[in-house]
């Protein structure tokens, strides 16, 4: 019969197909360059890594790919030659078989053992990307999204928040090239939520919640321009169903070097301290100390202040 | 546990079964109560299937205006012409709403767990006959009220099937935004307004859901045939059952949920208001606030994570039978298959902030979702190996259902891995609110649990109506179907990789996503050749109930008892004669006991007593 032929041949293939796979990775790992090592070709696939943690991100993603790819190409295989193999031929009964518990527990086992190692592996990410705010060479923003726009507060020359110098920005992010941003954020009306592709961060903005995320950005915007147009910007984009307008809430984020910041702040606070640019009462309702920190607002009626209390 | 006293209790005819049809078989039931207001659990199932399969045109029908809308979105759409984006919002609102609580459960609990049950069981109905006609019957208001919708004041609901707050909340016609007139068929009111019809719809469907599982679950327990343990039931009817009590302790906490909704959209309540917030709009708060946006999500989601498996979970377990019958074989690991469709069931319970990772709450808790995510991907992976082990040195026929049996576990291996993407939290934080998700859910509910229904129906359908569905023109629509899903939804993957995110009207406004519409182009085009190829199943099902040919007691040479015992269509009290008594398990295909490949349940053999 055949059967003993075509079984060798399968599991050949698995197993090149399995190979392929593996070193496959091996070969992209060594040939890109560090600072770029997941080209971003804007194809049908991830984009350009340019945050500190992108690169993180997309290992972990990487490795489930290799992983899931491997599982899938060994099963839809198995799959396929097992059709072929046994289809049905007259004067043939099947293999009357009800299992094998020895093939229960390996395929219990393994599969548990790689999903426990996928979980240990992540966690330091997950906490390092959501899990803590860095608190050294950190510039403080605030977001307030509405709908259906992005509202930034930045802190002005003056680095104190509240002060006439503040800056304020509809649907713009300034920020310096390598320095962790942190942005605490919350809406006024519904949820959105903030998503930046190139960065790989996202985090909705919750009514009723401050949330603190951050990012530190390691490509500028000229450096990101110089491999596709001189008029292309990082977008800024609403990733949580907020109404009508949720397709057309873009905001766009500038990451300059430190000097054109410095020059940028400088200049923008300077209009806001002269008063030449009028501040937008919506942010009457999100007032700030010096320091940064949300003022919650003793409210007049005596009812409202016994609901607070929850 | 058989129970012989229970399947007498039926013979002798017992209150709701008589009463109901006014007389035990001696004379035929009028119109009304045959085929309206029908008691019998066949005809109920029936009822299910069809309205089921109008709502997935109706469904389908929605995507595909959302598809057309995202690759053309200057275009006029077909018989809609333009569209702005709060009726695009309504488009896949109701696409998701109409498919998962009309078309998916219905199908699956209301047509298969219906018509099933019984016939598996060796029951002559189910326990509860009369509940289970209002458990049909009150999806026709449901139905009504969701149609009734679009025709509201400012039309259908727009929040997304999950209807988060504050969105849902600030939605025309609420207390939330000042609204205080009642009813009106012209301004936004309080009570004829697509969210709270909405709200309303999913209520009854809820009730309607737990009536049918109470249904199933005494059924089960109570009116097996004897010598039916329950270790010597199909995997069809282990896994309703086990689907049954999910719903049953998950429907609940939505009705409660979404009464909550009702109560601070119509009433004022603040639930979910944490108050101190403002439209731009200038339409007045009026919440006392206190409430919190992430109690609806983690409430909503407490059902809805179940609800997924509810959407899932019988589709696994009829694929096993199909399975086992075209390859002739025992299914492979029938008992660790039971135990993965528990563990899926019971680990379902704690992973539902999987859909929350990057909600706000806090991160800490999200690593423990995430670890009991990665492990639900665990039962189902021993689910796909078994189903391999079952074809494995089978004697496979490529039969209609046989095609949809093996696609479907073809499809839910990529369905299941790219789960596992998404349990991954750092990985998640980018795909979330993409349209990698888009894909996932697709992947699993119609590459898998669609064509899982599909291939059911092929399979069943003799026992249905008596007659054959037509193999030919089952075969060209598998073929096509496969084709055309694949091509809209795993380039979804590729897409959603690309960042682009859901629920968008069109990415017009964004560089970023300039690239990817090609690829929606190519989407939307595969998405139209796969409605129309479903047009080849219709005719296919609805000719064949009447010209089909006749079919044969049991044309597939299957073990269980609907085949074995029940004439084809099965009739009035299902076994014509006394009930069956069960001799030995369900898939004893290929036996070394007989010479045929097969050895019905209710066989008994000369020698042995079975096992």
């Amino acid at each position: 019969m055949m059967s003993g032929r075509w079984r060798g041949v399968a599991t050949l293939a698995l197993f090149l197909g399995l190979g392929l796979l593996l070193s496959g990775s091996a070969l992209a790992e060594d040939a890109a360059a560090p600072a770029n090592k997941y080209p971003g070709v804007e194809g049908y696939w991830l984009p350009e890594g340019a945050s500190s943690y992108a690169k993180t991100i997309d290992d972990l993603f990487y490795l489930i790919l290799y992983l899931t790819g491997a599982v899938f190409i060994a099963t839809e295989s198995l799959l396929v030659f097992f059709l072929i193999k046994y289809r049905k031929q007259e004067g043939r009964k099947a293999i009357y078989s009800h299992g094998s518990h020895r093939l229960e527990m390996i395929w219990t086992l393994t599969p548990a053992l790689i999903l426990c190692g996928i979980a240990i592996i992540q966690k330091g990410a997950w906490d390092e990307i959501k899990g803590s705010v860095p608190t050294d060479d950190t510039v403080q923003i605030k977001l307030y999204g509405e709908q259906f726009q992005w509202n930034f507060r930045y802190a002005g020359a003056d680095g104190k928040f509240n002060t006439k110098d503040d800056i304020f920005e509809k649907g713009m992010l300034v920020v310096p090239v390598n320095k962790n941003i942190v942005i605490e954020q919350t809406s006024k009306d519904v949820i959105h939520s903030f998503f930046l592709p190139y960065m790989r961060l996202k985090q909705d903005l919750v009514p009723g919640m401050q949330i603190k995320v951050w990012f530190k950005p390691i490509k500028s915007t000229a450096d990101m321009q110089s491999r596709r147009s001189k008029d292309w910007d990082y977008e800024i984009v609403c990733a949580e169903l907020c109404g009508l307008g949720h397709s057309e809430m873009r905001g766009v984020m500038k990451v300059l070097e430190q000097k054109d910041y410095d020059a940028w702040l400088t200049k923008r606070s300077k209009q806001f301290f002269d008063e030449e640019i009028e501040i937008s009462p919506l942010w009457e309702h999100w007032k700030v100390d010096e320091a940064g920190n949300r003022v919650i607002e003793e409210k007049k009626e005596e009812k409202k202040d016994e609901k607070k209390e929850h | 546990m058989s129970n012989a006293e229970a399947s007498h209790g039926h013979d002798h005819g017992d209150g709701d079964h008589g009463h109901s049809h006014g007389d035990h078989g001696h004379h035929e039931p009028s119109f009304f109560f045959k085929y309206v207001w029908s008691t019998d659990h066949k005809t109920i199932g029936k009822q299910f299937l069809i309205t089921g399969l109008i709502w997935l045109m109706i469904g389908g029908a929605l995507a595909l205006g959302v598809r057309w809308h995202l690759a053309w979105p200057k275009a006029d759409v077909p018989f809609m012409g333009q569209i702005p984006n709060e009726k695009y919002n309504m488009l896949f609102t109701m696409h998701a709403s109409i498919m998962i609580f009309f078309v998916i459960i219905p199908l699956l609990a209301g047509a298969f767990g219906n018509f099933l049950i019984p016939l598996m069981i060796g029951a002559r109905d189910m326990a509860f006959p009369w509940l289970n006609a209002l458990s049909y019957w009150l999806m026709w208001p449901a139905m009504m009220i969701m149609v009734a919708s679009f025709f509201a004041p400012e039309g259908a609901a727009q929040s997304g099937w999950t209807a988060y707050p504050m969105l849902a909340l600030f939605s025309p016609g609420s207390a939330q935004t000042g609204t205080k007139i009642w009813f009106s068929t012209t301004e936004p009111n309080l009570l004829y307004n697509g969210q709270t019809l909405w709200l309303m719809g999913v209520m009854l469907v809820g009730f309607s859901s737990v009536f049918g599982s109470l249904n199933y679950v005494v059924t089960i327990i109570k009116m097996r045939a004897p010598g039916m343990t329950m270790f010597r039931m199909p995997l069809s009817v282990w896994s309703l059952f086990i689907t049954a009590i999910l719903a049953l302790f998950s429907t609940p906490v939505l009705t409660g949920t979404l009464f909550m909704q009702f109560m601070d959209r119509v009433a004022g309540t603040s639930f979910f208001n944490p108050g101190g917030l403002f439209l731009t709009s200038g339409a007045a708060m009026h919440a006392a606030g206190g409430g919190k946006v992430l109690l609806w999500q983690h409430l909503f989601w407490f059902y809805s994570h179940p609800a997924v498996y509810l959407m899932v979970l019988p589709a696994m377990g009829m694929v096993s039978d199909i399975m086992a019958v075209f390859a002739r074989k025992p299914i492979f690991g029938y008992r660790p298959m039971i135990y993965s469709i528990a563990s899926i069931a019971g680990l379902g319970f704690i992973v539902w902030a999987h859909h929350m990772f990057q909600s706000g709450m806090n991160p800490a808790l999200g690593m423990t979702f995430m670890v009991s995510t990665m492990f639900i991907a665990l039962p189902s992976a021993i689910k796909v190996f078994n189903w391999l082990g079952t074809l494995w040195g089978g004697n496979i026929t490529f039969s209609t259902p046989m095609l949809f049996a093996i696609s479907f576990v073809s499809m839910f291996i990529i369905g299941g891995l790219s789960g596992i993407f998404m349990a991954a939290t750092p990985v998640d934080m980018f795909i979330h609110d993409t349209y990698f998700i888009v894909a996932h859910i697709h992947y699993v509910v119609f590459c898998g649990t669609v064509m899982a229904i599909f291939g059911s129906i092929f399979y069943w359908f003799p026992k249905m109506y008596g007659r054959m569905m037509n193999e030919t023109l089952g075969k060209i629509h598998w073929f096509l179907t496969f084709v055309f899903m694949n091509g809209t939804f795993f380039a979804m993957h590729m897409v959603g990789l690309g960042g682009l995110p859901r629920r968008y009207a069109s990415y017009l406004k964004f560089d970023t996503f300039a690239h990817l519409q090609p690829m929606n182009v190519m989407i939307t085009v595969s998405a139209i050749c796969l409605g129309f190829t479903q047009f080849l199943f219709l005719a296919n099902f609805f000719y064949s109930m009447f010209w089909g040919p006749k079919a044969a007691q049991n044309p597939w040479n299957s073990n269980t008892l609907e085949w074995t015992d029940a004439p084809s269509p099965a009739g009035h009290g299902n076994w014509p004669g006394q009930v069956p008594t069960v001799y030995r398990p369900p898939y004893e295909y290929s036996s070394p006991e007989v010479a045929e490949d097969w050895l019905p349940q209710s066989k008994k053999l000369a020698t042995a007593a079975g096992e």
